[in-house]
């Protein structure tokens, strides 16, 4: 008895199977949910059988009933699902049509280049420090032990301003200032425009950005800034990149390198150096000028412009675009 | 070179690390591809010419017919011949030609057109051992190639070839030496008398000179002249090219004066005389102070001291007798007169920066071999050298521990010792100690710290470990004020607002018209052009050129904003103000299918856009009257108790027209430090109210006299406690209501934090506020 309920049990499902194909509106839905679940469904008049079983196979036909049925449940519940999905489709949109545009500002490209530095550097402590760029001729050459008739001032360009001001041609002033106002230990970095007596072409501009940093401290040396500066190139340009310091001049260092960066350009295959930052250990007579003991303090300053590491990372040729603000510049970063 | 066998790249590589960088390596033999070796078979003259020949030329692989012009060529020699498709130096492509309708397939060529010299008579013929059909460029022997090196100025000793090529040696750990010139002894007859007197010894420690004799002027031998060429200087005669042959060899520059010229026979050096006058060789007259140094014969000057001879006493065709001067002058001394007369020479910019004043007597006797050697004569006076307090060495005492300090690695003292003894130091063991006494010719080296450095770079900078245990150190500081700047940029970010940055320089008309007077304007004392000869007074007289770029390039909705200084002129001093400006142009939403004519901005735009950004830094107490600066059509200014924080508004169209700006565009300007001080960075969470609530509108009606600003606060201070938020959402005036009335419509919001309202007690409120507005303003409800 109970294997025929059964086998009837499976011609049902078959018969589901069936009619369930092909079902493609609400109405056919309904017509088929009501022929096997509705009052007179074929589905609930199975279980009539149930009564007609002794009591020890009740369990068994109970168990496969409710299967059966919470199979065809789920089946019309994933059918109306599969219905509705294609009803929305049905809505006639152009999904093409472009949609609404809102204003987004950006932040000039120099000044994302200036964040990731600030970035690396506030990492290990350095506070940011801003100063002026009407600056005098103090801060700007004679602490940084420039003098009045040294030569390095032919390396420097100057715009003059009356009363004996002129516009710093570097962010070192900042550091003359903080290190007038506070003690060691310094470790600070000094962003800022900078300006220097140059006809703007694709490589110069009379006003560009520069970054400098300065740490003062009892054990700081020259191991330490290569390591420092090493770990910020790879930051900036990428882990595996590869630098070299050469030795050079500063007033206010020494000994002063220049830190070249090995450039591979894609088109051509070809790798070459590249100068990127200088810098060196903080010259005595710097700090004989703020009245820090170089017996004491030691320290390391480095220096970069910004402009130069924008235009290396984002392949701009031509310094000015930087100047024009042109949106549709401005939008691509 | 004798003792290093170095390719171009390494030399390129040493130099470079080395800290003279080699900025460019220029061939001194150009590309002569297509240049082959050929030999001449047979020549016949070019019937109706006078001076062409038609030669039959093998080259080994073929035999061609090439027709010649110079009166040299001759059967059997050997020729340099540019084949067909050769370009030759100075970009001349050989092509097959005719001439007299006879084919010339090449150019038989001078040495000239191979730029290889400038001898022009005639084609360059080679030795009967030249291969014919080889490459040309085999005969010439390895060329020299120029190292363009840019030398730091505390490298003087750099400023001649000797100082590079000792550089060389010392990175290959070989002790350098340099020859001592021969020349004959005991040529010394007095009948030309020479005497040298110094007046000022500190500006002059040094002054040498020797007389020669019965010299023939006349061009230099092509080597010398090449070599000067090479160096980029113009071959004058044999005398002149010597003098200044041994400055770029030695570093230290030597003149010559035409003795005959130097009255008395005597040299004296000193101070020139307030407003005293001299010609320089270059015809100008200079104007000179008290500080100048002259060289003088008995009567006048002759010189302007290591900066330039004069027009009376330089070498001429006519010379026959020469006084050589090789001198060592205090470097300020020169570069003050340089600099003031603004007149750099080679001489002065190696005097300027120091010779070695211990290094005359070898430089004259390298001299003297030339001359006799390239324009005869004779020497004719003894060697006068006046050096009354000779220059010494200093003494550095280099502390081993100190070396260590600063470079951050331990360096046996011993190898410190050795690259001190390579630099020609002279160095002796004191304990952990070395007491270093440089050579002169390396002014530089004065401190213990420069010889650090001296160390370091021969040690090599990349030798050096690398360290990082010692970076990190939080230190308990902050710079709040560069915090708020960023919190600045990123709100107006989100607003749609994007950085923009100019150069803050502009032209006075950019600027003038900013400024109630002129007389405020910060003027650049040297300015590159008229462009850039003032500082900006606002960010606009910038930035509104990067509104013109963007128009003008049909980029029409445009909002940028710029933080930097702005520069005043007052009576003593540059007063420098950090702001931060905006200009917006264009329409308030950007035109597409879904806003086909959207709203242009207008000064609401502009004050809700900050009412946005001074929300956000929390800054409140803020006050806005309807006045502004001339260069606003019309404006509001932001005002913080009584100071001005700044203003906004629309832009003078005079102001546009001198950008050519035919837009409007709207503009605010805020002073950065002045907000700084009113920002509020304390964030502490107000609860928000768990209870609904209940909102009523009331439309009013008032004279058209009455502020909005007036009737919100009155609403405020009336409503009590419950009242949450009032929002003004229509202002209507026209033909439906009285012409002198205006109607605002109010959408007031009440709320209690700790309960649910009921209906009357705002009714309540309601009642009060409006008859508190209608004793004070006369407002009626409108229906």
């Amino acid at each position: 008895m109970i294997s025929e309920i059964i086998q009837e049990l499976d011609h049902i499902k078959a018969n589901f199977e069936t009619d369930s194909k092909g079902v493609d509106n609400d109405k056919d839905l309904e017509n088929l949910r009501i022929k096997y679940m509705g009052r007179k469904g074929s589905v609930t008049d199975a279980f009539k059988y149930m009564g007609k079983l002794p009591n020890e196979q009740k369990p068994i036909l109970g168990q496969k009933l409710n299967v059966l049925k919470t199979e065809i449940q789920d089946r019309l519940a994933c059918i109306k699902q599969e219905l509705e999905g294609q009803t929305r489709q049905k809505i006639n949109i152009d999904v093409t049509l472009p949609g609404q545009f809102f204003f987004l500002g950006k932040i000039h490209p120099i000044m994302q280049i200036l964040d990731e530095i600030k970035a690396f550097f506030m990492g290990l402590g350095f506070t940011v420090e801003l100063g002026q760029e009407a600056e005098n001729d103090f801060y700007n050459f004679e602490a940084l032990n420039i003098p009045p008739d040294h030569p390095s001032r032919d390396m420097q360009d100057t715009f003059y301003l009356p009363n004996d001001l002129l516009l710093r041609t570097h962010t070192s002033p900042v550091q003359i200032r903080t290190m007038e106002k506070q003690q060691p230990p310094i470790r600070m970095l000094a962003p800022g425009r900078c300006f220097r007596k140059d006809t703007p072409d694709a490589t110069h501009s009379p006003m560009f950005h520069q970054v400098e940093g300065l740490v003062v401290d009892r054990n700081t040396s020259f191991a330490e800034l290569k390591g420092i500066l090493l770990a910020f190139s790879r930051k900036i340009f990428g882990p595996e990149t590869k630098i070299r310091f050469r030795p050079s001049f500063f007033p206010f260092t020494e000994p002063s390198a220049e830190v070249d960066i090995w450039w591979e350009d894609e088109k051509q295959g070809r790798g070459k150096w590249l100068e990127i930052l200088g810098c060196g250990m903080v010259d005595p007579a710097v700090f004989e000028a703020v009245n820090y003991d170089p017996e004491v303090y030691s320290g390391y300053a480095f220096g970069m412009g910004i402009e130069r590491i924008a235009m290396l990372k984002y392949k701009i040729s031509d310094i000015r675009t930087f100047y024009n603000n042109d949106i549709r510049f401005l939008n691509q970063f | 070179m004798s003792g290093l066998d170095l390719t171009d790249e390494q030399i390129n590589e040493k130099l470079t690390m080395l800290g003279l960088e080699v900025e460019e390596i220029i061939p001194t033999v150009p590309d002569l591809t297509g240049v082959v070796i050929g030999k001449v078979l047979h020549i016949e003259k070019v019937a109706d010419s006078d001076h062409l020949i038609c030669c039959q030329v093998d080259l080994g692989s073929e035999q061609v017919q090439i027709i010649c012009g110079a009166p040299n060529v001759a059967a059997g020699q050997k020729v340099p011949v540019a084949t067909v498709g050769t370009i030759l130096p100075g970009g001349f492509k050989i092509g097959k030609a005719k001439l007299r309708g006879i084919e010339s397939k090449g150019m038989i060529c001078s040495e000239k057109e191979l730029n290889i010299s400038t001898a022009a008579d005639g084609i360059m013929v080679l030795p009967e051992s030249a291969e014919t059909g080889r490459p040309f460029h085999d005969l010439l022997n390895t060329p020299d190639s120029i190292f363009d090196v840019f030398i730091t100025p505390n490298r003087p000793d750099c400023l001649g070839a000797v100082g590079i090529a000792r550089e060389l040696c010392i990175s290959e750990n070989i002790f350098f030496k340099t020859p001592l010139a021969e020349i004959p002894a005991g040529v010394q007859a007095t009948e030309m008398p020479l005497a040298i007197e110094i007046e000022n010894t500190k500006a002059c420690p040094r002054y040498s000179g020797i007389v020669i004799r019965d010299v023939t002027i006349g061009p230099s031998p092509q080597w010398l002249a090449d070599r000067l060429e090479n160096l980029g200087l113009r071959s004058i005669s044999n005398i002149v090219d010597i003098t200044n042959f041994v400055m770029l060899e030695s570093g230290q520059p030597i003149h010559a004066f035409d003795y005959d010229k130097i009255t008395g026979g005597k040299i004296i050096v000193r101070n020139a005389r307030a407003d005293e006058k001299f010609i320089t060789l270059d015809d100008q007259e200079r104007k000179l102070i008290e500080d100048d140094l002259l060289i003088c014969d008995a009567e006048r000057a002759v010189a302007i001291a290591g900066i330039m001879g004069g027009l009376d006493s330089e070498v001429t065709r006519q010379t026959k007798n020469i006084l050589l001067e090789v001198a060592y002058f205090n470097p300020a001394t020169i570069r003050s007169t340089s600099s003031r007369l603004d007149l750099s020479t080679d001489a002065s910019k190696r005097f300027e920066r120091g010779v070695d004043p211990n290094n005359t007597a070898k430089v004259s006797r390298r001299a003297i071999e030339l001359i006799l050697q390239l324009a005869g004569g004779q020497i004719n006076s003894p060697f006068i050298d006046v050096y009354p307090e000779p220059i010494q060495a200093v003494t550095i005492k280099l502390r081993n521990t100190q070396i260590q300090r600063i470079i951050g690695k331990q360096i046996d003292l011993q190898q410190s010792q050795q690259f001190l003894e390579l630099l020609e130091c002279q160095v002796s063991r004191d304990g952990e100690n070395l007491i270093v006494k440089p050579p002169t010719f390396r002014p530089d080296l004065v401190r213990e710290i420069d010889l650090i450095e001296e160390i370091a770079r021969l040690y090599g900078y990349n030798a050096i470990d690398d360290k990082l245990e010692n970076t990190i150190n939080v230190l308990d500081r902050r710079n709040s004020y560069a915090d708020f700047i960023d919190q600045i940029k990123k709100i107006l970010n989100s607003l749609g607002v994007s950085e923009a940055i100019t150069v803050s320089m502009a032209a006075p008309k950019q600027c003038h018209p900013f400024l109630e007077s002129a007389s405020v304007s910060a003027p650049i004392i040297n300015p590159l052009s008229e462009e850039t000869a003032v500082l900006r007074p606002t960010i606009a007289s910038t930035l509104l050129s990067s509104i013109a770029y963007n128009l003008n390039r049909k980029n029409s909705d445009v909002r940028l904003f710029e933080i930097g200084s702005t520069f005043r002129q007052s009576e003593k001093y540059i007063d420098e103000k950090v702001c931060i400006g905006g200009l917006l142009t264009g329409s308030v939403q950007p035109k597409s299918w879904l806003n086909q004519s959207p709203d242009p901005l207008s000064i609401f735009s502009i004050k809700g856009l900050l009412q946005q950004l001074l929300g956000e830094l929390q800054i409140s107490g803020l006050k806005y009257s309807a006045d502004s600066p001339a260069y606003y059509a019309y404006g509001v200014t932001v005002k913080h108790k009584k100071e001005t924080v700044g203003h906004f508004g629309l832009l003078a169209s005079k102001i546009l027209q001198v950008f050519d700006i035919s837009a409007e565009v709207f503009a605010f300007e805020l002073d950065l430090k002045y907000l700084f001080s009113l920002f509020n960075r304390k964030k502490i969470f107000t609860e928000i109210s768990k209870f609904p609530a209940i909102d009523r509108d009331i439309a009013l009606l008032v004279d058209t006299k009455v502020t909005a600003g007036e009737i919100l606060t009155t609403i405020k201070n009336s409503a009590g406690k419950l009242l949450k938020n009032v929002l003004l959402f229509d202002v209507y005036s026209g033909d439906k209501i009285d012409h002198n009335k205006k109607s605002l419509a109010y959408s007031l919001i009440f709320q209690s934090p700790v309960r649910t309202l009921e209906e009357s007690e705002v009714s309540q409120a309601m009642e009060k506020i409006l008859s508190i507005l209608q004793k004070r303003f006369g407002a009626q409800l409108r229906d």
